[in-house]
């Protein structure tokens, strides 16, 4: 079982105003675990598969992945076809946060393997219960050790 | 016994001939007989043209000579036309391109088996040639165009998809932050008793109102404009996903349709103490719910923009003709200004006093819910009068 509190969430996200309403969120809704925040497609990939894994040093801890789509350089489908596809992250949770709500992304998303996808809200109240409602679906959320 | 023609005889037969002639002459079709070994022995002006010879340079030589000339594959074409003639004795619509001067001209040959008149013992072919590059043309152009619409129209689904995803993004900061600088202003506010003791009354005064008068009166501003914002962005998008909605086609008994969404407005139709009529309303076959979207938003309309003045009456009649249905919901209420007519079915326009409440989107949907049926809408008013809507529904 692991330690709750040792799980980091990357929150992958090029939007710097959205990933900081994000980490605040979590932090109201008293998360305090690690949160790493990359803006583009390519440097999750990196993080996440890059050489400082392979290089055998440390081994990235589990983990949660908050996921935007619309990402410069790889978009977050590539990125979540990468992470489900590989065997080493295939069981890392993958919660889509998105503006789009179009049904077709959804699903697609859905095929490609992602655990939760959640529509960002305009309307901030609810933003902010969303991020909060996701802090305490974390904080039972049973995340797999890394194998 | 030597019989010798009367006459007579002779001077009518050459009257045929001449009558014959005349018309081959007169067709702007091009029409040559062969025999069935393709020798022509008859070619009329109109045909020599195609080729650009001389009747001369034609008659007696062999039609498969000139078919060479025309696009690759007309040979084998024409064998097909030949194998359909002798199956059936004629052969229509069968198209030939020749290029002359860089100018490509279609032909559409119809062809006909003319047994034993022209060649006794081998009967003959006559084919006639008509010149349709204009037509082609045409039709090429439109093709052009419904190509390039096709290709309009998936560019505006994919702006539908940019004001979604694009225009929400800087929303989303814009609510989120302005909301954080209200949590900010609070904590000062709750702060401030500790702080008043060491201000004068200016500064005390002049602090009190930045945290209970400025900052709130600038955040109201920037949010109702962020959650206006967001309703057109949502609006749009909701107009683009009408465009989309898959419709169901089903026989509708219009007269029921019509009274139940009236029994909806039941309410509102009392407070106005409006009087309702029908004529006839025909069965149609259209999408249920969109039927009584367009009907709902016409009546809505009518009953919100009424003259004060006077009992409301609403009239909805239709007229059946072959091809369509169109239903009138006529009103007597307070009409729309010749000016603003233009405006009637725009987005985000609402025209008249604006002393209901509205967002001015009603009519934009219902004029895409009726052309996905592939009908059309219009209105007729006079102010202080009133209004007639109609629309169409193709009868199917």
């Amino acid at each position: 079982m692991v330690n709750i509190n040792n799980v980091k969430i990357l929150v992958i996200e090029d939007d710097p105003g959205h990933s900081r309403l994000i980490e605040k969120n979590l932090r109201r809704a008293n998360i305090i675990n690690e949160i790493i925040l990359l803006n583009d497609g390519k440097k999750a990939l990196d993080y996440l598969f890059g050489e400082e894994e392979s290089s055998g040093k440390e081994p990235v801890s589990t983990m949660i992945i908050l996921l935007d789509l619309n990402l410069p350089v790889i978009d977050g489908f590539k990125v979540l076809e990468h992470i489900k596809n590989n065997a080493c992250t295939k069981n890392i949770p993958v919660i889509i946060l998105t503006t789009s709500s179009d049904s077709q992304e959804i699903s697609r998303c859905y095929d490609l393997g992602c655990n939760v996808y959640i529509t960002k809200p305009v309307a901030y109240e609810k933003f902010s219960d969303a991020i909060k409602k996701l802090g305490l679906f974390l904080s039972v959320a049973d995340v797999p050790e890394r194998s | 016994m030597n019989i010798k023609p009367k006459k007579s005889e002779l001077e009518a037969a050459r009257q045929t001939i001449k009558f014959f002639e005349t018309l081959l002459r007169a067709t702007t079709d091009g029409i040559v007989i062969t025999d069935t070994t393709l020798n022509i022995i008859v070619a009329n002006e109109a045909f020599c043209d195609i080729f650009g010879r001389h009747r001369n340079e034609l008659i007696e030589t062999n039609l498969s000579v000139w078919l060479e000339q025309l696009d690759p594959g007309a040979i084998k074409r024409w064998t097909e036309l030949e194998n359909q003639l002798h199956v059936k004795g004629f052969c229509p619509n069968v198209e030939f391109q020749i290029t002359e001067k860089e100018k490509k001209r279609h032909f559409n040959v119809n062809a006909s088996l003319l047994e034993q008149v022209a060649c006794e013992e081998t009967g003959a072919i006559i084919s006639i040639w008509r010149d349709v590059t204009e037509w082609k043309e045409a039709q090429n152009l439109l093709e052009k165009y419904a190509k390039k619409l096709k290709q309009a129209n998936e560019e505006v689904k994919q702006f539908a998809y940019i004001i979604s995803h694009d225009l929400r993004a800087p929303l989303v900061n814009i609510k989120g932050y302005s909301t954080e600088l209200r949590y900010a202003a609070d904590e000062i506010s709750s702060l401030m008793s500790s702080v008043t003791p060491h201000l004068n009354e200016e500064q005390k005064e002049s602090l009190s109102r930045v945290i209970k008068e400025d900052m709130p009166e600038a955040l109201g501003f920037i949010e109702s404009s962020a959650n206006k914002m967001d309703y057109f962005i949502s609006a749009i998008l909701k107009l683009s996903h009408l465009g989309r909605h898959k419709l169901i086609p089903e026989k509708i008994d219009t007269r029921s349709i019509v009274e139940s969404v009236l029994n909806d407005m039941a309410h509102q139709i009392e407070k106005c103490r409006a009087k309702i009529t029908f004529g006839t309303l025909p069965p149609i076959i259209a999408d249920k719910t969109s039927i009584e979207q367009i009907v709902g938003n016409i009546l809505n309309n009518a009953l919100k923009y009424h003259a004060p003045e006077r009992q409301l009456k609403i009239d909805i009649a239709a007229e059946q003709a072959d091809k369509e249905i169109t239903i009138h919901v006529c009103d007597n209420g307070r009409g729309i200004a010749a000016d603003d007519m233009d405006k009637v079915f725009a987005p985000f326009r609402r025209a008249g006093e604006q002393n209901v409440p509205g967002e001015g989107m009603g009519l934009s949907y219902v004029q895409a819910i009726v052309r996905r049926h592939g009908g059309q809408i219009w209105c007729e008013s006079e102010q202080n009068v009133g209004t007639t809507f109609s629309f169409t529904i193709p009868a199917k």
